[in-house]
């Protein structure tokens, strides 16, 4: 008799077509986060739910920021575990320097499948949704709980997502343990990241005549000392906690880490990073600019608490009298980490193994998810997704196998965390 | 003063409040550019202009911004004087603003609202002008001619340029009076030359926690504004008689009073100006794109030619980024005699009206004069302070506004009365 794992990488193989198509369809929905209103993609998803007799609701607090909630229970006592992906993708950026003369063309090429949010995270988000219909459908041979959220407002924070379901219907959402699909590529599995700082300065300067360099400060001048300045944030060492200093000090973790996020990785997951992320200043040519507004998103590594940042900016800035600050990201959200070694992350290395042939090694990441709330509230958390190579830029895409393993191993971990548990 | 001087002025005199009102009137008319749409504050003037018989001619080439162009012959043949404004002002940041930028509010003796130092307070002050010397033309020899341009802010192609390309001989005059803000202190008889330049910096982008996949567009446009400085640094080589006399102590004093100071410092000085900066799609992408628009106005003694490479090797040490000029290619640093008739004619013409004699001074912002420069008519500009030019609660002092009028009266009275 074959093993429930392989009956359900047989139905994966044989429905290969069907999940291409399903992933395609979800990058042609154009889901920009600004602006945000992701109610077509939520539609989309929603079909495909009433498709297959999967009932769910949609808590939607924000009406263009719908949010989807499946659940069904196995009837057998057993661990609650809960799927979650996001929706919405970044901004699309200029349509003409997307290879396909759009972003949201969902062309496959070359083995890809090409579109903004591809990557980050609707391959993701995709295989959350075939892996909860698969063990609806072997509901039979599981134990436990199975809840399925697909959430809104990741992009820009969470406050109408994942946190309001956190708000406000915790015990459907919590559960004993949280499975994401965020990228994280083939070879690592993330139980930890890094924390968004994101502070907004406004410089102000009274403004002229732009020949009159004499009667005003200039706040593009200003800001762009400014940028000098925040680099010395990148400066500043972390001190970690035992089991993560431990696990990122593994040869095997960083080359993992290198491997799956690009050269440089290793080093950043224990650094704070900056990137400025907008610059806004003046209004013409020939006028001294008045006004300059920056966005800086700075990345807290485990090991180095906001209050601590926050205090720096504060000291920084008294060379900048000209400037004032407001913090625009979630002043709950810290660095965060759940076991490097616990029983979900084991799992996923074992299905991750016996699909792609590679085992991926616990690593701490450098972009924040939603997994964050679930860490936040003590239920460990982990991500296992695509490559995140391409996520942001003018050619994010998924390879189609990748994405296809992305389900197998989902799939796969999530039956054997649900699976009867001898004796 | 000669009979039909002081008849002028006793007309100013008695129409003080009317002059006010109607510069307030003006400053209540929008006329921001960019977007550049004049049509409001055009009709104001152009109503002004035939209330008083004068009905002028109108050139619209683009429909959102005409000019206006009106004249008058004295009985007796003479020389040929222009007089020159424009309508349109600098943008508005509202927020900036404590006074209502279109409201022409007045408190404490100083008139407020965009515009109001550059230039309609010397706008305000030439239509005046052109009316009351219109009133005592019969005493008057030779020919005055007023013109309101728009467009002027950008240095478009729809204001003075069209004129001069398309009715080139009804601007031209003998001898130019412009309004532009010089401050009553100073007579300007030249000025430093723009150029414009937009850079864009183009990265591979990405997401914005991972800085190690890509350069940000948006540190290296700021590294550029750094590097830029080096203009700053260039050495100028101008002709002396042109410049020495801004070394003289006190004039320079005096024209740091009059422009804020630092200003004499400037005139010899290349100088730099980040007008926009703007990058980014959102807080936690990595920019793959940000562009930059920067003013450097060149002194008297430096050409486009040589600040070209200059230019060019400083943004060539940044293979991301590449840069287009966007000012107009022809312009250069202009001047006219700083010992010209008319100057001597302003500054008789401030003594008289019991002020100080202003000093000759070359400024650090362009004007349409530039165009009467090219073409071999002499300039000069009396107007406003140029303290609040620009900036967000821009005003002027009402006293100096109706002695600035007093001043285009006297001046084109005495330029059209003799010779």
């Amino acid at each position: 008799m074959a093993s429930l794992a392989e009956t359900l990488l047989h139905t994966i193989a044989a429905r290969r077509a069907e999940w291409i198509s399903l992933l395609q369809g979800f990058v042609r929905t154009p889901t920009a986060n600004p602006p945000g209103d992701t109610r077509a993609g939520a539609a989309y998803l929603e079909k495909y739910l009433t498709a297959h007799d999967l009932p769910y609701r949609v808590i939607a607090p924000m009406p263009e920021m719908p949010n989807l909630v499946a659940s069904f229970d196995t009837g057998r006592a057993g661990p609650h575990l809960v799927l979650n992906g996001h929706i919405d993708v970044f901004p699309p950026g200029e349509e003409a320097r997307w290879r396909h003369g759009s972003a949201w063309s969902g062309v496959i090429d070359d083995g890809r499948l090409y579109g903004r949010g591809a990557a980050d995270m609707k391959c993701g988000t995709i295989a959350s949704f075939a892996a909860y219909r698969l063990l609806f459908e072997t509901r039979a041979d599981l134990c436990g709980r199975v809840t399925l959220t697909a959430v809104s407002d990741e992009e820009t924070g969470g406050k109408w997502g994942t946190g309001y379901l956190f708000a406000h219907h915790r015990d459907a959402v919590a559960g004993d343990c949280c499975l994401n699909g965020e990228p994280s590529s083939v070879h690592t599995v993330r139980y930890g990241e890094k924390a968004p700082l994101w502070l907004q300065f406004q410089v102000r300067t009274r403004g002229a005549h732009g020949a009159y360099v004499h009667m005003s400060d200039s706040a593009n001048k200003i800001a762009s000392r400014l940028m000098v300045a925040l680099e010395g944030l990148t400066r500043m060492r972390p001190e970690m906690p035992a089991a993560v200093a431990r696990n990122l000090a593994d040869p095997a973790v960083r080359a993992a880490l290198e491997q799956g996020l690009g050269p440089g990785a290793a080093e950043l997951v224990a650094a704070v990073t900056l990137n400025i992320g907008m610059i806004e200043g003046g209004l013409k040519t020939n006028m001294i600019p008045s006004g300059c507004r920056l966005e800086a998103d700075i990345r807290l590594p485990v090991g180095i608490s906001k209050a601590c940042l926050r205090a720096r900016v504060q000291a920084l800035l008294q060379d900048f009298p000209a400037v004032t600050v407001t913090e625009a990201s979630d002043a709950e959200d810290e660095p965060n980490w759940c076991d490097p070694q616990g029983r979900m992350l084991q799992l996923i290395q074992d299905a991750a193994e016996r699909v792609t042939k590679i085992r991926p090694l616990p690593v701490v990441t450098l972009a924040a998810t939603d997994a964050r709330y679930w860490r936040r509230h003590g239920i460990p958390a982990y991500i296992y997704g695509c490559s995140p190579d391409l996520m942001g830029t003018y050619d994010e895409a998924v390879g189609v196998e990748e994405f296809l393993n992305v389900v197998r191993v989902h799939t796969l971990a999530a039956a054997a965390y649900l699976a009867p548990r001898a004796g | 003063m000669r009979p039909v001087e002081r008849e002028l002025l006793a007309r100013l005199d008695a129409s003080r409040e009317q002059s006010i009102a109607f510069f307030k009137q003006l400053l209540r008319h929008p006329s921001p550019n960019p977007p550049g749409d004049t049509r409001a504050a055009a009709a104001f003037l152009e109503r002004a202009l035939r209330d008083a018989g004068l009905p002028p001619k109108v050139f619209a080439p683009h429909p959102h911004m005409p000019n206006i162009v009106a004249s008058f012959d004295g009985p007796a043949a003479g020389r040929h004087l222009v007089l020159n404004g424009h309508i349109d002002v600098f943008p508005v940041a509202a927020h900036e603003w404590n006074r209502d930028p279109w409201g022409g509010e007045i408190a404490d003796g100083r008139i407020y609202g965009r515009g109001a130092c550059d230039m309609k307070c010397g706008l305000a002050s030439i239509t005046l002008a052109f009316l009351h010397l219109h009133a005592v033309r019969r005493h008057l020899r030779g020919r005055l001619t007023y013109t309101a341009v728009s467009d002027e802010e950008t240095f478009g192609p729809w204001g003075a340029r069209w004129m001069f390309q398309h009715q080139r001989q009804l601007m031209l005059g003998d001898c130019l009076l412009s309004g532009e803000p010089s401050s009553p202190l100073c007579v300007r008889f030249g000025e430093k030359s723009p150029i414009w330049i937009a850079i864009s910096v183009r990265s591979k982008g990405g997401h914005g926690a991972y800085t190690h996949t890509s350069e940000s567009a948006i540190k290296i446009a700021g590294a550029i504004v750094t590097a830029l400085e080096e203009v700053t640094e260039l050495p100028v080589r101008a002709p002396d008689n042109l410049v020495a006399m801004f070394r003289d102590a006190r004039i320079a004093a005096q024209i740091d009073e009059g422009c804020g100071v630092g200003h004499a410092q400037y005139i010899g000085r290349p100088t730099l100006n980040i007008g926009r900066m703007s990058g980014g799609l959102k807080v936690n992408v990595l920019p793959s794109a940000c562009r930059i628009e920067a003013d450097i106005r060149l002194p008297v003694g430096m050409t486009r030619e040589e600040i070209r490479p200059v230019l060019a090797n400083i943004i060539a040490r940044f293979p991301q980024a590449s840069w287009e000029e966007l000012s107009p290619p022809e312009d250069v640093p202009n001047w006219s005699d700083p010992a010209g008739e008319m100057m001597q004619i302003i500054q008789d013409a401030v003594l008289a009206l019991g002020r100080r004699r202003p000093v000759p001074v070359i400024t650090l912002g362009a004007t349409d004069t530039r165009l009467w420069r090219y073409a071999g008519v002499p300039a000069y500009v009396y107007g406003a302070s140029p303290e609040t030019m620009a900036a967000a609660d821009e005003n002027v002092v009402i006293a100096d506004y109706l002695h600035i009028l007093k001043t285009h009266v006297l001046a084109a009275a005495r330029y059209l009365g003799t010779g």
